[in-house]
């Protein structure tokens, strides 16, 4: 038996086991009474190295075939994988393939809440087609796709049940390997559903109360002018209680509208706006519905994409104090509080503004309280960062101190000669610029390794007693930014220099007086602004991963201490900055085939950077080209991606920001630098790299975003949005809600296209015996029903093995796709 | 009450009732011999594994019983182990599988399923060759099985 049986990892096990346990067997069996200590005694060792079971090879088959259940749950295609391994574990997946398989299948299908949509037209198209038609077809399928995405999910659910019970008449019928082709379709329509979901909008019912207002800014900085919402002065973003958290800031309310008042008046962007309003959301644990009207928008235009979810007036004024949330510990548990605490209120009032735009050093980062602009430079010869007035026709300099351009590789002997905190502006390039959502405070990043805060001077900042410089005549404005720079210097007053990070700073987020930042140095800091001190250092980020890049991307959530990182690779990580434990790991589903894809066509996840934190959402660039992630933050799950690559020509897309409205203010379409390379240039070198790590220069982009709810969402047509949608030439948008009586024929003939006439019958009989109900609750039903296949298939096979009952039982249980929707499945 | 477990090696257990009942097995043993003082004994379990699935059931001891499958969410069957469980298994190799063993014999659901959680978790994201170097196993194919196989896979890597 030792020589089959050789230790398996060689690193965690004593040195002396292969060599000295053998002969110990008859002594120490007798002997060995030692009965709490777990390092393993040598008769322990022993016992065990003589059992043929210490390797996961000779395991028994239930239980490999219970771990490779797993496998397929976490890494589906990793099945194929380990097959390869060795015989015994080829014969337990070949023999339990289907089962494997449809494990698999049903794993993933709750990541794409779309897949379902996306059957019909693949079983027409794709299946029985060659592959190489792929995109052609996809083309051609857009339209009617779209013509079906507001249907009633029902006719959906026939052509899914469809696809899956001739999945299983295939699995029934197959021997040995022929059943690969079924899989190999099942897990192309994985692929596929990529290229739809970004239609395909889920609103996450799942709602957080709206962030209780800071106080501490406004009264830390001896800033004259007061924020614009008074709040309650007892609240500390680190003692808050449920009182803070249920207050429903009526005066927020306003604001948040005034924004979007503002937004109207910029109509100088071609936007070009989606809305959808009258979603129905099922409250998740009454059966009661809730009607939520919701509307949905992007708008885009020139450099920007906006996506702008946002509750109806309606439930602005009747706005509700949501359910009390037990403490600030982890937004996990609160979140989960607030959804599962009964409620028959109203949501609370959200509203997101999430703008893409691209990239590059050279960033805008308008203050419309005080009507001016900060702008950061890339070019050597220009200052690191101005100030523009409102009409982009004044500049003034920040603490400029001319440089000395250098080439890039000397620079790291020049910055070791400068004293970094005594210094009034970055020592080079600016990576990233934040503001506050009260404007108080502007936090910039910069590669000198260096986290500077700055406040505005407060003679910039309008008086109460004064009408706003925002309603004064441009020329006026212009006038009197020029005197106060006369009389007052630079509007930006630089307050803290933090330092801490080593080597680059990449990222840096702010919200009230807290503020995060990431570097290459692969950590993770927070700040506090208005003491200008490190409340908190996350180390050791994405330092794992092969790349030695840092993180990249930071967003935080003062309210539950959280901060998310994204880095160029891999997943994207949310942490709680007290406990500094791991919340989230966001890591995006995507196949083999897209890692493979970035490889081959010389295409890194340099663009995959972005992270934001919304109120209940956390919204990423994806992995895949051109596409953003939205996950729930109360879950952490994937919940829906949005295609924005059809409307934006160039490759790498980077969420720019992600406050409220704020380019809104900008009195004119962005005018970022859209040439690359730049021509007049002087560091090619500096901007190569910077474009190597994703900070790529800003290009032209419009995007639009179809909305489309799905799951437990069911969204009846609603004709009076229907002329908002055709603003800009979007003609196929029109179909959207007038599609649903079509499409039941069309699944049909879908159907018997691709199938033959054998599939003719099927899809009768299907319909007949449906499984679905005619209602939308869409996605648990398949689960039910894929669920009751795996049951059978377990049992079936195990039926011929010895020991059926028990087994059953507990492979079943591992096998079993459970409900994730409990309450709809109440119904 | 205190249930007393002999081990594979002779090695007694003893144990609080409630603690020894997460094993289905044990349960199902006292509900049929009824209370008794004599040790029951546990012929594939060795004291170690056994002392690990004692400190398993003794932290799991408060636990809810098992839910039936039904609320069984699937997206998070992998992605939850919880953190002690996640340390408890930092064991190395032949243990975790000697464990998983214990679990599947004396029949204690989630410890099983934390274990077969544990190994998919160390299979995820590896290659063949990878699997096999990890848990030490002979790579038993012909080279013409080999491409075989790879072929038949190959749908799953292209593209």
């Amino acid at each position: 038996m030792s020589n089959k049986v050789t230790p398996l990892s060689p690193g965690t096990n004593d040195p002396n086991l292969t060599t000295e346990t053998m002969p110990m067997i008859p002594k120490s069996m007798t002997n060995n009474s030692n009965d709490s200590e777990y390092p393993k005694e040598p008769s322990e060792v022993a016992s065990i190295k003589s059992s043929p079971s210490s390797s996961p090879s000779s395991l028994p088959t239930e239980l490999l075939l219970g771990i490779f259940a797993h496998v397929a749950h976490v890494d589906p295609l990793r099945l194929c994988a380990v097959e390869r391994v060795c015989r015994h574990w080829r014969a337990v997946v070949t023999s339990f393939e289907g089962l494997l398989w449809i494990t698999a299948l049903a794993s993933i299908e709750p990541f794409s809440p779309c897949v379902k949509r996306v059957y019909g037209p693949i079983i027409k198209s794709d299946h029985f087609s060659d592959d190489d038609d792929d995109d052609e077809h996809e083309e051609e399928e857009e339209e009617e796709e779209e013509g079906k995405e507001a249907t009633i999910d029902s006719q959906e659910h026939c052509s899914q049940g469809t696809f899956l019970q001739e999945l299983d008449e295939r699995i029934k019928n197959s021997t040995g390997y022929n059943s690969r082709t079924d899989w190999r379709r099942a897990f192309r329509i994985q692929d596929d559903w990529r290229q739809h979901s970004g239609r395909v909008l889920v609103v996450n019912p799942q709602l957080k109360a709206p962030r209780p207002l800071p106080s501490s800014s406004s009264q830390a900085l001896p800033n004259p002018c007061s924020i614009e919402e008074p709040k309650s002065p007892q609240s500390d973003s680190f003692t808050q209680d449920t009182a803070v958290v249920q207050e429903p800031a009526p005066d927020r309310q306003q604001t948040e509208k005034g924004s979007l008042m503002g937004s109207d008046e910029d109509d100088e962007v071609s936007t070009i706006n989606i809305r959808i309003q009258g979603m129905t959301l099922k409250s998740p644990n009454e059966s009661r519905v809730s009607v939520v009207p919701a509307s949905s928008s992007i708008v885009g235009g020139g450099n920007v994409l906006q996506v702008t979810e946002s509750r109806s007036e309606v439930d602005r004024q009747e706005n509700l104090s949501p359910p009390a949330i037990s403490s600030s510990e982890g937004t996990v548990n609160a979140s989960l509080a607030l959804v599962q605490s009964p409620t028959k209120k109203k949501a609370p009032v959200l509203e997101y503004t999430l703008t893409c735009n691209f990239d590059s050093y050279e960033k805008l980062c308008p203050i419309p309280r005080a009507r001016i602009c900060v702008r950061t430079n890339r070019d050597a010869g220009l200052p690191l960062m101005q100030v523009l007035d409102w009409s982009f026709k004044y500049t003034v300099n920040v603490n400029h101190q001319p440089r000395v351009p250098v080439p890039w590789q000397e620079d790291e002997g020049v910055e070791e000669q400068v004293d970094l905190a005594s210094t009034l502006q970055h020592q080079d390039l600016i990576s990233c610029l934040a503001i506050n959502d009260q404007e108080t405070l502007l936090a910039s990043s910069s590669i000198d390794s260096t986290v500077r805060i700055w406040s505005i001077h407060p003679a910039f900042l309008p008086d109460s007693n004064e009408c706003t410089l925002a309603e004064l005549e441009t020329e006026e404005r212009q006038r009197r930014f020029k005197e106060t720079v006369l009389q007052n210097g630079c509007p930006l007053v630089q307050r803290h220099v933090l330092i801490g990070h080593e080597g680059w700073v990449n990222a840096v987020a702010i919200q009230d007086t807290i503020v995060v930042s990431g570097g290459s140095d692969f950590s993770v800091r927070v700040w506090d602004a208005v003491a200008g001190t490190l409340i908190s250092v996350i180390p050791d980020l994405f330092r794992a991963h092969g790349l030695n890049l840092g993180v990249f991307a930071v967003t935080l959530d003062r309210e539950y201490c959280l901060v998310g990182a994204g880095s160029i690779i891999l997943g994207y990580k949310v942490y709680n900055w007290n406990s500094r434990r791991l919340v989230y790991d966001l890591d995006e589903p995507i196949t083999i085939s897209d890692h493979y894809r970035f490889d081959d066509e010389g295409d890194s996840q340099e663009y995959a950077c972005r992270i934001h934190m919304l109120d209940s959402v956390i919204v990423t660039t994806s992995k895949l080209r051109g596409w953003l992630c939205v996950w729930s933050r109360a879950t952490g799950d994937l919940m829906y991606r949005i295609d924005v690559k059809p409307n934006i020509k160039a490759n790498p897309l980077v969420i720019n920001v992600g406050r409220r409205g704020r380019h809104q203010y900008l009195p004119q379409p962005m005018t970022i630098t859209t040439e690359y390379p730049p021509r007049n240039s002087r560091t090619p070198d500096v901007f190569q790299i910077l474009n190597m790590v994703g900070l790529a220069p800003a290009m032209a982009a419009t995007a639009i975003v179809r909305s489309i709810p799905l799951g437990s969402i069911y969204m009846p047509p609603d004709e009076e949005e229907e002329g908002e949608e055709e603003n800009d030439g979007e003609e196929e948008e029109e179909e959207e809600e007038e599609g649903g009586e079509v499409v039941v024929e069309n699944e049909a003939t879908v159907g018997n296209n691709g199938e033959g006439g054998g599939e003719a019958d099927e899809n009768d009989d299907f319909n007949d015996e449906s499984p679905f109900p005619s209602k939308p609750m869409a996605k648990c039903h398949l689960l039910r029903w894929v669920r009751g296949k795996a049951r059978d298939e377990v049992r079936n096979k195990f039926r011929t093995a010895k020991g059926c009952c028990r087994r059953v039982q507990r492979a079943q249980q591992i096998k079993d796709i459970g409900q994730f929707n409990a309450p709809d499945m109440d119904q | 009450m205190t249930i007393t477990l002999t081990s594979l090696d002779n090695v007694e257990f003893k144990v609080d009732k409630d603690v020894a009942e997460r094993s289905i097995l044990i349960k199902n043993m006292i509900d049929d011999i009824g209370e008794t003082d004599a040790p029951i004994p546990l012929p594939n379990v060795s004291s170690a594994v056994l002392t690990k699935v004692i400190e398993y059931c003794e932290h799991h001891r408060h636990d809810p019983p098992q839910v039936q499958d039904e609320s069984d969410d699937p997206r998070k069957r992998s992605n939850d182990i919880e953190e002690w469980d996640m340390k408890f298994m930092q064991v190395d190799q032949e243990m975790l599988f000697e464990i998983i063993l214990a679990a599947n014999y004396l029949d204690i659901k989630p410890l099983l399923d934390v274990g077969c959680k544990t190994v998919a978790n160390i299979i995820k994201g590896k290659t063949p060759e990878e699997i096999r170097k990890v848990f030490n196993i002979v790579n038993d194919f012909t080279p013409e099985e080999e491409a075989q196989i790879k072929k038949e896979n190959e749908w799953a890597e292209d593209r």
